[in-house]
Protein backbone atom coordinates (compact mmCIF):
# COMPACT_ATOMS: atom_id res chain seq x y z
CA UNK A 1 0.00 0.00 0.00
CA UNK A 2 1.04 3.36 -0.68
CA UNK A 3 2.37 5.48 2.17
CA UNK A 4 4.11 3.18 4.14
CA UNK A 5 6.43 3.12 6.79
CA UNK A 6 8.51 0.07 7.01
CA UNK A 7 9.43 -0.15 10.13
CA UNK A 8 12.27 -3.04 10.26
CA UNK A 9 13.82 -0.49 7.92
CA UNK A 10 13.31 1.72 10.93
CA UNK A 11 15.23 -0.89 13.46
CA UNK A 12 17.79 -1.64 10.24
CA UNK A 13 18.86 1.69 10.08
CA UNK A 14 19.44 1.84 13.70
CA UNK A 15 22.25 -0.73 13.94
CA UNK A 16 25.07 1.90 13.74
CA UNK A 17 23.34 3.97 16.87
CA UNK A 18 23.63 1.05 19.06
CA UNK A 19 27.11 0.22 17.91
CA UNK A 20 26.58 -2.82 15.75
CA UNK A 21 26.15 -3.77 11.96
CA UNK A 22 23.61 -6.59 12.24
CA UNK A 23 21.36 -7.94 15.33
CA UNK A 24 23.32 -10.81 15.73
CA UNK A 25 26.23 -8.43 16.91
CA UNK A 26 23.75 -6.41 19.64
CA UNK A 27 25.52 -7.00 22.79
CA UNK A 28 22.99 -5.45 25.24
CA UNK A 29 19.84 -5.79 22.99
CA UNK A 30 18.07 -8.06 21.11
CA UNK A 31 16.01 -7.72 17.45
CA UNK A 32 12.66 -8.63 19.66
CA UNK A 33 13.34 -5.84 22.26
CA UNK A 34 13.95 -2.98 19.68
CA UNK A 35 11.02 -4.55 18.26
CA UNK A 36 9.43 -4.35 21.48
CA UNK A 37 10.35 -0.77 21.67
CA UNK A 38 9.08 0.35 18.24
CA UNK A 39 5.78 -1.30 18.85
CA UNK A 40 5.28 1.06 22.26
CA UNK A 41 6.82 3.96 20.60
CA UNK A 42 4.15 3.49 17.65
CA UNK A 43 1.12 2.81 20.68
CA UNK A 44 2.44 5.77 22.59
CA UNK A 45 2.08 7.73 19.25
CA UNK A 46 -1.34 6.95 18.81
CA UNK A 47 -2.84 7.75 21.81
CA UNK A 48 -0.65 11.24 21.74
CA UNK A 49 -1.84 12.62 18.36
CA UNK A 50 -4.68 11.37 15.93
CA UNK A 51 -2.44 9.85 13.61
CA UNK A 52 -3.87 6.36 12.73
CA UNK A 53 -7.91 7.00 12.27
CA UNK A 54 -10.00 4.38 10.69
CA UNK A 55 -13.63 4.91 9.27
CA UNK A 56 -15.56 1.28 10.19
CA UNK A 57 -18.56 0.65 7.83
CA UNK A 58 -19.14 -3.03 9.01
CA UNK A 59 -21.55 -2.50 12.04
CA UNK A 60 -25.13 -2.72 11.01
CA UNK A 61 -27.86 -2.52 13.72
CA UNK A 62 -30.39 -4.47 14.37
CA UNK A 63 -33.96 -4.36 15.97
CA UNK A 64 -34.00 -4.48 20.08
CA UNK A 65 -30.01 -3.99 19.73
CA UNK A 66 -28.65 -1.23 21.83
CA UNK A 67 -24.77 -1.36 21.82
CA UNK A 68 -22.54 -2.50 19.64
CA UNK A 69 -18.89 -3.52 19.50
CA UNK A 70 -16.27 -0.81 18.97
CA UNK A 71 -13.54 -1.68 15.94
CA UNK A 72 -10.30 -3.67 17.10
CA UNK A 73 -7.47 -1.74 18.36
CA UNK A 74 -9.64 0.78 19.21
CA UNK A 75 -8.50 3.90 21.06
CA UNK A 76 -11.21 7.08 20.46
CA UNK A 77 -14.47 7.60 18.96
CA UNK A 78 -14.48 10.18 16.90
CA UNK A 79 -17.55 9.90 14.93
CA UNK A 80 -20.62 7.80 14.71
CA UNK A 81 -23.57 7.96 12.17
CA UNK A 82 -26.62 6.02 11.74
CA UNK A 83 -27.08 5.72 7.76
CA UNK A 84 -25.43 8.93 7.01
CA UNK A 85 -27.00 10.94 9.76
CA UNK A 86 -24.48 12.20 12.45
CA UNK A 87 -25.03 10.78 15.99
CA UNK A 88 -24.70 13.32 18.73
CA UNK A 89 -22.52 12.03 21.25
CA UNK A 90 -23.63 12.55 24.95
CA UNK A 91 -23.07 10.74 28.58
CA UNK A 92 -25.46 8.36 30.47
CA UNK A 93 -26.36 11.30 32.34
CA UNK A 94 -27.54 13.40 29.85
CA UNK A 95 -29.37 10.50 28.48
CA UNK A 96 -31.20 9.57 31.54
CA UNK A 97 -32.41 13.14 31.85
CA UNK A 98 -33.49 13.21 28.15
CA UNK A 99 -35.37 10.13 28.84
CA UNK A 100 -35.41 7.86 32.21
CA UNK A 101 -35.99 5.09 29.81
CA UNK A 102 -33.74 5.56 27.16
CA UNK A 103 -31.93 2.45 27.14
CA UNK A 104 -35.39 0.91 25.87
CA UNK A 105 -37.04 3.71 24.04
CA UNK A 106 -36.78 2.62 20.71
CA UNK A 107 -37.10 4.79 17.49
CA UNK A 108 -33.88 6.25 15.25
CA UNK A 109 -31.01 6.33 17.18
CA UNK A 110 -29.64 10.34 17.14
CA UNK A 111 -27.47 10.15 20.59
CA UNK A 112 -24.23 7.20 20.75
CA UNK A 113 -22.77 7.42 24.65
CA UNK A 114 -19.85 5.22 25.81
CA UNK A 115 -19.53 6.14 29.00
CA UNK A 116 -20.68 3.37 32.15
CA UNK A 117 -20.17 0.58 29.18
CA UNK A 118 -17.43 -1.81 28.81
CA UNK A 119 -14.88 -0.20 26.91
CA UNK A 120 -15.57 -2.04 23.68
CA UNK A 121 -19.10 -1.17 23.20
CA UNK A 122 -20.65 1.66 22.26
CA UNK A 123 -24.88 2.44 22.88
CA UNK A 124 -27.26 3.94 20.63
CA UNK A 125 -30.10 6.22 22.02
CA UNK A 126 -33.00 5.38 21.11
CA UNK A 127 -32.64 1.96 20.66
CA UNK A 128 -33.19 0.89 17.10
CA UNK A 129 -36.01 -0.45 15.65
CA UNK A 130 -34.42 -1.18 12.22
CA UNK A 131 -31.80 -2.35 10.64
CA UNK A 132 -29.23 0.30 9.51
CA UNK A 133 -25.42 1.03 8.91
CA UNK A 134 -23.50 2.15 11.56
CA UNK A 135 -20.70 4.00 10.39
CA UNK A 136 -17.83 4.91 12.93
CA UNK A 137 -14.82 7.04 13.24
CA UNK A 138 -12.31 6.29 15.40
CA UNK A 139 -8.57 6.82 16.53
CA UNK A 140 -7.00 3.30 16.41
CA UNK A 141 -3.61 2.33 17.54
CA UNK A 142 -1.75 0.39 15.02
CA UNK A 143 -1.20 -3.30 14.51
CA UNK A 144 1.87 -4.74 15.97
CA UNK A 145 4.77 -4.03 14.35
CA UNK A 146 6.16 -7.78 15.29
CA UNK A 147 4.14 -9.62 12.90
CA UNK A 148 2.58 -6.22 10.46
CA UNK A 149 6.28 -3.96 9.97
CA UNK A 150 4.29 -1.74 7.39
CA UNK A 151 2.83 1.32 9.15
CA UNK A 152 0.66 3.53 6.90
CA UNK A 153 1.46 6.77 9.08
CA UNK A 154 3.66 10.06 7.55
CA UNK A 155 7.42 10.02 6.95
CA UNK A 156 8.06 11.93 10.15
CA UNK A 157 6.78 8.89 12.45
CA UNK A 158 10.11 7.08 11.16
CA UNK A 159 12.07 9.67 12.72
CA UNK A 160 9.84 9.77 15.90
CA UNK A 161 10.38 5.79 16.16
CA UNK A 162 14.12 5.98 16.06
CA UNK A 163 14.17 8.39 18.58
CA UNK A 164 11.62 6.53 21.21
CA UNK A 165 13.52 3.11 20.62
CA UNK A 166 17.19 4.80 21.17
CA UNK A 167 15.72 6.01 24.08
CA UNK A 168 14.40 3.27 25.61
CA UNK A 169 17.54 1.43 24.73
CA UNK A 170 19.99 4.07 26.29
CA UNK A 171 18.02 4.24 29.31
CA UNK A 172 17.76 0.55 29.65
CA UNK A 173 19.78 -0.65 32.87
CA UNK A 174 22.68 -1.58 31.41
CA UNK A 175 26.85 -1.21 31.03
CA UNK A 176 25.82 1.22 27.77
CA UNK A 177 23.73 3.10 29.86
CA UNK A 178 23.72 6.52 29.22
CA UNK A 179 21.17 8.78 30.55
CA UNK A 180 21.96 11.96 28.69
CA UNK A 181 21.75 10.28 25.71
CA UNK A 182 18.36 8.45 26.99
CA UNK A 183 17.09 11.78 27.75
CA UNK A 184 18.12 13.78 24.73
CA UNK A 185 16.28 11.17 22.49
CA UNK A 186 13.28 11.30 24.94
CA UNK A 187 12.93 14.81 25.00
CA UNK A 188 12.78 14.74 20.45
CA UNK A 189 10.40 12.27 20.77
CA UNK A 190 8.21 14.33 23.14
CA UNK A 191 9.20 17.18 20.67
CA UNK A 192 8.04 15.11 17.59
CA UNK A 193 4.89 14.26 19.82
CA UNK A 194 3.89 18.47 20.02
CA UNK A 195 4.43 18.13 16.32
CA UNK A 196 1.92 15.61 15.60
CA UNK A 197 -0.46 16.81 17.91
CA UNK A 198 0.16 20.41 16.35
CA UNK A 199 -1.09 19.05 12.93
CA UNK A 200 -3.42 15.91 13.46
CA UNK A 201 -4.95 16.70 16.80
CA UNK A 202 -5.26 14.67 20.05
CA UNK A 203 -5.62 11.13 19.80
CA UNK A 204 -7.29 10.49 23.39
CA UNK B 1 25.32 21.88 -3.07
CA UNK B 2 25.02 18.37 -4.14
CA UNK B 3 24.05 15.56 -1.95
CA UNK B 4 27.54 13.72 -2.40
CA UNK B 5 29.04 16.79 -1.01
CA UNK B 6 26.93 17.47 2.07
CA UNK B 7 27.83 13.85 3.00
CA UNK B 8 31.45 14.71 2.75
CA UNK B 9 31.06 17.69 4.44
CA UNK B 10 29.63 15.91 7.31
CA UNK B 11 32.96 13.55 7.32
CA UNK B 12 35.22 16.16 7.02
CA UNK B 13 33.72 18.45 9.90
CA UNK B 14 33.97 14.99 12.22
CA UNK B 15 37.74 14.95 11.59
CA UNK B 16 37.84 12.03 9.40
CA UNK B 17 41.21 12.17 7.38
CA UNK B 18 39.35 11.13 3.79
CA UNK B 19 36.11 12.74 3.85
CA UNK B 20 35.39 10.61 0.14
CA UNK B 21 36.34 7.64 2.48
CA UNK B 22 35.46 7.87 5.56
CA UNK B 23 36.61 5.03 8.67
CA UNK B 24 34.52 6.18 12.07
CA UNK B 25 31.54 5.81 10.24
CA UNK B 26 30.16 4.88 6.10
CA UNK B 27 28.81 7.19 4.14
CA UNK B 28 25.31 5.41 4.17
CA UNK B 29 25.17 6.14 8.17
CA UNK B 30 25.75 9.99 6.91
CA UNK B 31 23.44 10.01 4.00
CA UNK B 32 20.45 8.48 6.66
CA UNK B 33 21.59 11.42 8.95
CA UNK B 34 21.33 14.06 6.22
CA UNK B 35 17.73 12.22 4.94
CA UNK B 36 16.73 12.64 8.74
CA UNK B 37 17.89 16.24 8.70
CA UNK B 38 15.77 16.93 5.43
CA UNK B 39 12.54 15.13 6.60
CA UNK B 40 12.43 16.87 10.09
CA UNK B 41 12.81 20.15 8.11
CA UNK B 42 10.02 19.45 6.25
CA UNK B 43 7.87 18.47 9.23
CA UNK B 44 9.09 21.48 11.46
CA UNK B 45 8.33 24.47 8.68
CA UNK B 46 6.23 22.41 5.84
CA UNK B 47 8.81 24.15 3.21
CA UNK B 48 7.75 21.41 0.38
CA UNK B 49 4.79 22.25 -0.88
CA UNK B 50 3.23 20.34 -4.00
CA UNK B 51 0.08 20.39 -6.29
CA UNK B 52 -1.31 17.45 -7.74
CA UNK B 53 -4.81 16.40 -8.99
CA UNK B 54 -6.61 14.23 -6.95
CA UNK B 55 -9.77 12.00 -8.29
CA UNK B 56 -13.15 12.47 -6.74
CA UNK B 57 -15.31 9.40 -7.48
CA UNK B 58 -18.25 10.65 -5.65
CA UNK B 59 -17.71 9.44 -2.06
CA UNK B 60 -18.23 11.40 1.41
CA UNK B 61 -14.29 9.89 2.36
CA UNK B 62 -10.99 9.28 1.09
CA UNK B 63 -7.56 7.95 2.38
CA UNK B 64 -5.71 10.78 0.88
CA UNK B 65 -1.94 8.75 1.36
CA UNK B 66 -2.75 6.10 -0.54
CA UNK B 67 -3.09 8.59 -3.64
CA UNK B 68 -0.68 11.31 -2.16
CA UNK B 69 2.20 8.71 -0.71
CA UNK B 70 4.41 12.04 0.41
CA UNK B 71 1.03 13.89 1.87
CA UNK B 72 1.54 15.74 5.14
CA UNK B 73 -0.89 18.13 5.70
CA UNK B 74 -3.50 19.91 3.60
CA UNK B 75 -2.97 23.47 2.30
CA UNK B 76 -5.04 24.03 0.06
CA UNK B 77 -8.10 22.43 -2.00
CA UNK B 78 -10.03 23.40 -5.28
CA UNK B 79 -11.87 22.01 -7.95
CA UNK B 80 -13.55 23.80 -10.66
CA UNK B 81 -11.34 26.81 -9.59
CA UNK B 82 -13.42 27.01 -6.60
CA UNK B 83 -11.92 26.48 -3.22
CA UNK B 84 -12.63 23.49 -0.48
CA UNK B 85 -13.50 25.72 3.05
CA UNK B 86 -11.71 23.68 5.56
CA UNK B 87 -13.96 22.49 8.44
CA UNK B 88 -14.03 19.98 11.44
CA UNK B 89 -16.58 17.24 11.68
CA UNK B 90 -18.51 19.36 14.02
CA UNK B 91 -18.98 22.05 11.70
CA UNK B 92 -20.30 19.77 9.14
CA UNK B 93 -22.85 18.03 11.13
CA UNK B 94 -24.37 21.18 12.27
CA UNK B 95 -24.12 22.76 9.23
CA UNK B 96 -25.63 20.01 7.00
CA UNK B 97 -27.06 16.67 8.75
CA UNK B 98 -26.87 15.24 5.31
CA UNK B 99 -23.53 16.06 4.63
CA UNK B 100 -22.27 12.44 3.95
CA UNK B 101 -25.12 11.66 1.03
CA UNK B 102 -25.46 15.20 -0.20
CA UNK B 103 -24.79 15.33 -4.17
CA UNK B 104 -23.23 18.42 -5.55
CA UNK B 105 -20.09 20.24 -6.48
CA UNK B 106 -17.58 20.05 -3.45
CA UNK B 107 -17.86 23.25 -1.18
CA UNK B 108 -16.19 21.81 2.42
CA UNK B 109 -13.59 19.37 3.48
CA UNK B 110 -12.84 18.22 6.89
CA UNK B 111 -9.34 15.90 7.46
CA UNK B 112 -8.98 14.01 10.62
CA UNK B 113 -6.01 12.36 11.60
CA UNK B 114 -3.18 11.76 9.37
CA UNK B 115 -5.23 9.92 6.88
CA UNK B 116 -8.40 10.09 6.73
CA UNK B 117 -10.65 12.80 4.33
CA UNK B 118 -13.68 13.98 4.16
CA UNK B 119 -15.55 15.92 1.53
CA UNK B 120 -18.92 17.47 0.61
CA UNK B 121 -20.75 17.81 -1.05
CA UNK B 122 -19.93 14.97 -3.32
CA UNK B 123 -19.54 14.33 -6.85
CA UNK B 124 -17.23 12.62 -9.23
CA UNK B 125 -14.50 15.50 -10.58
CA UNK B 126 -10.84 16.44 -10.35
CA UNK B 127 -9.89 18.08 -6.98
CA UNK B 128 -6.68 20.69 -7.38
CA UNK B 129 -4.88 19.24 -3.95
CA UNK B 130 -1.71 21.40 -2.48
CA UNK B 131 -0.46 19.65 0.24
CA UNK B 132 2.81 19.86 2.46
CA UNK B 133 4.77 17.09 1.83
CA UNK B 134 7.67 14.94 3.08
CA UNK B 135 10.61 14.95 0.96
CA UNK B 136 12.11 12.09 -1.12
CA UNK B 137 15.21 10.69 -0.25
CA UNK B 138 18.28 11.60 -1.12
CA UNK B 139 21.01 9.02 -3.05
CA UNK B 140 24.86 9.43 -3.24
CA UNK B 141 24.22 9.39 -7.19
CA UNK B 142 26.10 12.22 -8.57
CA UNK B 143 23.57 15.15 -9.31
CA UNK B 144 20.98 14.47 -6.58
CA UNK B 145 20.15 17.51 -4.64
CA UNK B 146 18.46 18.14 -1.48
CA UNK B 147 14.75 19.72 -2.02
CA UNK B 148 15.17 21.89 0.73
CA UNK B 149 16.02 25.83 -0.40
CA UNK B 150 19.92 26.06 -0.97
CA UNK B 151 20.56 28.60 1.66
CA UNK B 152 19.73 25.59 4.18
CA UNK B 153 22.06 23.19 2.67
CA UNK B 154 24.65 23.75 4.99
CA UNK B 155 22.12 23.33 7.96
CA UNK B 156 21.69 19.38 6.64
CA UNK B 157 25.26 19.58 7.04
CA UNK B 158 24.89 20.56 10.96
CA UNK B 159 22.21 18.03 11.64
CA UNK B 160 24.08 15.37 9.96
CA UNK B 161 27.38 16.38 12.18
CA UNK B 162 25.18 15.83 15.62
CA UNK B 163 23.34 13.03 14.15
CA UNK B 164 26.60 10.75 13.25
CA UNK B 165 27.72 12.04 16.99
CA UNK B 166 24.62 11.20 19.07
CA UNK B 167 25.83 7.30 19.71
CA UNK B 168 28.81 8.34 21.14
CA UNK B 169 27.38 9.97 24.00
CA UNK B 170 29.31 12.24 26.60
CA UNK B 171 31.30 15.07 25.13
CA UNK B 172 30.36 13.69 21.43
CA UNK B 173 26.62 14.39 22.12
CA UNK B 174 27.72 17.88 23.79
CA UNK B 175 29.33 18.51 20.93
CA UNK B 176 26.79 17.31 18.39
CA UNK B 177 23.82 19.57 20.29
CA UNK B 178 25.34 22.87 19.62
CA UNK B 179 25.13 21.72 16.07
CA UNK B 180 21.75 20.49 16.51
CA UNK B 181 20.76 23.81 18.32
CA UNK B 182 22.43 25.80 14.80
CA UNK B 183 20.12 23.43 12.64
CA UNK B 184 16.83 24.40 14.77
CA UNK B 185 17.54 28.45 15.02
CA UNK B 186 18.27 28.18 10.87
CA UNK B 187 14.98 25.72 10.82
CA UNK B 188 12.96 28.78 13.40
CA UNK B 189 14.19 31.21 10.29
CA UNK B 190 13.12 29.07 7.62
CA UNK B 191 9.97 28.16 9.12
CA UNK B 192 9.27 32.03 9.43
CA UNK B 193 9.78 32.24 6.38
CA UNK B 194 7.38 29.43 4.87
CA UNK B 195 4.92 30.94 7.49
CA UNK B 196 4.41 34.71 6.20
CA UNK B 197 4.18 32.88 2.72
CA UNK B 198 1.41 30.65 3.85
CA UNK B 199 -0.30 33.09 5.50
CA UNK B 200 -0.05 35.65 1.97
CA UNK B 201 -1.12 32.04 0.16
CA UNK B 202 -4.35 31.83 3.04
CA UNK B 203 -3.34 28.27 3.07
CA UNK B 204 -5.46 26.00 5.82
CA UNK B 205 -2.17 24.62 7.99
CA UNK B 206 0.25 26.80 9.01
CA UNK B 207 3.83 25.34 10.39
CA UNK B 208 4.24 25.25 13.81
CA UNK B 209 5.52 28.17 15.80
CA UNK B 210 8.85 26.89 16.49
CA UNK B 211 9.29 29.29 19.51
CA UNK B 212 6.75 27.41 21.33
CA UNK B 213 8.72 24.13 21.17
CA UNK B 214 11.04 23.55 24.68
CA UNK B 215 14.62 23.07 23.77
CA UNK B 216 15.48 23.28 27.61
CA UNK B 217 15.15 19.46 27.84
CA UNK B 218 16.56 18.59 24.49
CA UNK B 219 19.63 20.42 24.99
CA UNK B 220 19.95 22.69 27.28
CA UNK B 221 19.99 20.84 30.57
CA UNK B 222 22.75 18.40 29.08
CA UNK B 223 24.67 21.08 28.13
CA UNK B 224 25.13 22.22 31.33
CA UNK B 225 25.28 18.63 33.10
CA UNK B 226 28.29 17.96 30.59
CA UNK B 227 29.82 21.06 31.49
CA UNK B 228 29.58 20.52 35.22
CA UNK B 229 31.24 16.76 34.26
CA UNK B 230 33.92 18.62 31.84
CA UNK B 231 34.61 21.34 35.06
CA UNK B 232 34.86 18.30 37.62
CA UNK B 233 37.29 16.35 35.10
CA UNK B 234 35.06 13.72 34.52
CA UNK B 235 35.21 12.22 31.02
CA UNK B 236 31.49 10.49 31.04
Amino acid sequence: MAGEINTSTVLDNLLPDLHSDSYANLTFWTQAQLIDFEDQGAKQLSRAAMLFVERDTSKTTIIGGRTYSLPARHNATVHVSYGSTPLRPATTIEMEARDPAFETTAGDPDHWYEDNLDATIIGLAPVPNAAGSLPMICSVYPPDLATTPLLQAPAPVAIYLTYYVLAKAYGKESETEEPDLAQHCAAKAALMEQLFLHYYGEGL
Amino acid sequence: MLTAQIVQNVCSRIDEQDPANPISVSNNEVLNAVNEGQLFASFLTLFLVKTASFALSGLAFYNPRQILPDFLVPLRLSVGGVRLRPSTLTELDGWNGQWQATAGPPARYATIGSNLLAVTPQSAASMLFTYAASPPLMVLTPGDVPVIPPAYHQSLVEYGIYRVRLKEGAQQLARGLTNLNTYLNSMQELGDWVRNRSKAAAYDVEPIEMQTLDRSKLIDDILKRQAKRAAAGITK
